[in-house]
């Protein structure tokens, strides 16, 4: 009995999509935080030469040996970069471009160079996700040979190999992260401090370099160099606009990688035909960010928008309040053209107003809420008229701020001015309703 | 200064000898030599450019230096790196970064805890107690963009405060908080040199100098004075300091980088 027979290749190629770019993701924080997105980018394309070396030397595709190499090299970038940037001919953005593009190129030419290296450029880039199921490990089985390969008989098929590789990456990148939670934060945030601390912020920062690294050779074959930049990314920043804790912001990168492989694999369905189904997952990932971005309950574009106009109605609603209690003070009649009619129409609902023949009444409620208002109103216009603001300068301010003072607020700004009874024009400030 | 009266006694907190740092090539501290005594209160001034910063993270070994060496508690600093405690100036870290009041006073014990273990209810306590010290426990738990220059100049203070240090470096601890923060501030600085704590602060206001400290280091590449603040702090040295006198140090280290640079280059 194997695996497969419980889950299908679709559902597989999902999770092996969610394992990278959650990965990816929960290390990209970090990038994000040191400002170092580029970092990413540099790495997934500094490791070739590290390959290449790994295959020429262990003679095959050895995924232990591509790991020992891309690790160096994922050191070696870092290093160079910050030695680059300490000679301060440079700076940091130009020393981590310069540094990957010339390992890159010394990738390039040793893979041209060394005409026997099986590498597929296509799959680098692109990488084949929608073939990794097939792929699967058995144990226990007998080996034996056809065509020239080897194959197992019997045995257990225990599901596809980079599901096991990049979920073991996974593993690691969390413990990781827990282990070293501390000492990432305080490096990220404050490495001068962590410096003098002794918490060494240099060899934490190579450490992660080398797991972003180990995390991208592990994610080439399933989704290619391209996409794992994308997902070192956009999780992250996902996750940077939700919240401002550091250890939900990493939770929630996790997830925004997992949720983007398996909206990316429906997208590449319903788009059917030859798409790529990692770039479709990129595609997933780049639409949650925007999502994040126009919608987040704290930053996003939308809510701020809503937040203003939701705030602006109800000042307008306030302001007509106001003007009607005036109206019947000075005893003048209040005209329903004189008002808009869905502000009208609300007072009504609400039990504020009553309306006969043209003109308008204020109930009980709306006396009450009205005589709030304007008890604020004037009661702001006398303290910052006590404060020294001429008498024709207070009525602006005082129309904002009636808005916002609340009766707590005012009955300490009353007792503050010894209860005054009329404000700095003269007219009569409402008492405080009773209760 | 005679070599004699260089003897390092119990006294003396922190020993800096003949220091000179360099960024990259271009020298920016030549040869400061200088001991600070226990229990003070010193103010580190200069115009800016000076090297207070630097001479800060020198002796704290966040930077190296070219040569001479520091010891503090007569050891050097890495063997005495718990009993140290740090501000850097508020402009040095990303205050965008996720995180609470609370937190950044917490790691303020990092450093004690050591490395891979985290900081437990105890260190919490602590943390909350410095951070009520400087008047910020209503905003624990605010994000720290979400605070005020000054708010988050505090929140350093009470970082630095929760390293429980018996050493204390602070590098523009008033930069940019008003009047009452500033006094409130001070006054814990006092306290630190009631419990015969050592304080050295970076400082620009020289109307307070007076006021605020016992102990002064007057800088500008290289050490112009040093000493208690009545005999130390008076004219002739602000001008050695400010005046445009150092035109030669600054000429001298141009032409050293230059110097260098064009053997580099021939
Ligand atoms: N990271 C750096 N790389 C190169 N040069 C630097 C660096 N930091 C500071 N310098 C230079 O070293 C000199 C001293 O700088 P430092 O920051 O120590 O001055 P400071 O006295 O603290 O000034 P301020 O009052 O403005 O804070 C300056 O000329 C500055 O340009
Ligand atoms: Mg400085």
């Amino acid at each position: 009995m194997t695996l497969m027979a419980f889950a299908s290749f679709e559902i597989w190629i999902m999770v092996i999509g969610a394992l990278v770019c959650s990965a990816c993701g929960i290390l990209g924080c970090f990038l994000i935080l040191k400002k170092l997105a580029l970092m990413g980018d540099a790495i997934s394309h500094a490791v070739l030469p590290g390959i290449v070396v790994a295959v020429m030397l262990s003679g095959s595709l050895n995924s232990i040996a591509i790991f020992v190499g891309a690790g160096i090299i994922g050191v070696l970038t870092p290093i160079l970069v910050d030695s680059l940037k300490s000679s301060r001919l440079i700076d940091e953005d130009a020393a981590i471009g310069s540094v990957f593009t010339f390992l890159f190129a010394i990738g390039v030419i040793m893979v041209a160079n060394a005409g026997n290296i099986d590498l597929d450029t296509e799959c680098v880039l692109y990488g084949e996700i929608a073939t990794t199921p097939f792929d699967t490990w058995v144990v226990g089985g007998t080996p034996y040979e056809f065509d020239g390969h080897t194959f197992m008989k019997g045995g257990t098929d225990i599901g596809p190999k980079s599901a096991w590789t990049l979920g073991i990456v996974l593993l690691i990148n969390i413990l990781f992260i827990f282990f070293f939670y501390k000492e990432l934060k305080i490096s990220t945030f404050d490495p001068a401090l962590a410096l003098s601390m002794g918490l060494k912020p240099k060899l934490i920062h190579y450490l992660l370099m080398f797991f972003v690294a180990i995390t991208t050779i592990a994610s080439f074959e399933a989704v290619g160099a391209i996409i794992v930049v994308a997902m070192f990314i956009a999780p992250g920043a996902s996750a940077y606009l939700l919240t401002d804790r550091l250890s939900l912001m990493i939770f929630l990168s996790g997830i925004v990688g997992a949720a983007s492989s398996v909206l990316g694999y429906m997208l590449a369905l319903a788009l059917g035909g030859d798409v790529s189904i990692a770039g479709c997952m990129a595609v997933a990932a780049g639409g949650i960010f925007a999502m994040c971005f126009f919608f987040s309950p704290k930053y996003g574009v939308v809510v701020r928008f809503a937040r203003r106009y939701k705030l602006k109605k109800r000042f307008h609603a306030e302001n007509a309040l106001v003007n009607m209690y005036r109206t019947h003070e000075l005893g003048e009649r209040c005209l329903v053209k004189n008002y808009r009619h869905n502000v009208i129409v609300r007072f009504i609902q609400q039990n504020i107003l009553t309306e006969k023949d043209g003109e308008l009444h204020l109930t009980e409620f709306g006396t009450e809420k009205a005589q709030n208002l304007m008890r604020a109103h004037r009661l702001w216009e006398a303290y910052i008229h006590k404060l020294g603001l001429p008498e024709d300068h207070v009525h602006q301010p005082a129309d904002e701020m009636e808005h916002y003072l609340t009766n707590d607020l005012c009955t300490e700004i009353a007792q503050e001015l010894k209860n005054p009874q009329s404000d700095p024009h003269g007219k009569p400030i409402p008492t405080k309703p009773a209760l | 200064m005679g070599r004699e009266s260089k003897k390092v006694d119990e006294e003396t907190v922190a020993d800096v000898h003949d220091l000179t740092v360099s960024y990259h090539i271009h020298p920016v501290l030549w040869d400061v030599d200088f001991q600070v005594p226990r229990g003070k209160l010193m103010a580190i001034v200069g115009p800016n450019g000076a090297g207070k910063s630097t001479l800060i993270k020198a002796m704290l070994g966040i930077i190296p230096s070219t040569t001479g060496w520091v010891k503090i508690f007569n050891e050097p600093y890495q063997k005495v790196r718990h009993r140290i405690g740090y501000v850097p100036q508020r402009g040095s870290v990303d205050w965008d970064f996720p995180t609470t009041a609370i937190d950044v006073v917490t790691m303020g014990r990092y450093g004690k805890i050591g490395w891979f273990r985290r900081p437990g209810k105890k260190d919490r306590e602590i943390s909350y107690t410095y951070l009520e010290k400087v008047g910020m426990q209503d905003f624990a738990q605010r994000q720290i963009s979400q605070l005020s220059g000054g708010q988050q100049q505090r929140v350093f203070l009470a970082r630095a405060l929760a390293q429980e240090a018996d050493i204390y470096f602070m590098d523009e601890p008033f930069a940019g908080v008003d009047v009452v923060t500033e006094k409130a501030i001070v006054n814990l600085l006092f306290e630190l040199r009631e419990q015969s704590k050592t304080v050295i602060v970076v400082h620009h206001d020289l109307q307070t100098v007076n006021e605020y400290f016992d102990w002064i280091l007057l800088l500008n590449m290289r050490k112009i004075a040093i000493g208690n603040v009545d005999d130390t702090f008076n004219e002739e040295n602000l001008r050695k300091t400010y005046g445009g006198k150092l035109a030669i140090l600054s000429k001298a280290a141009n032409a050293m980088t230059k110097g260098r640079v064009d053997g580099i280059i021939d």
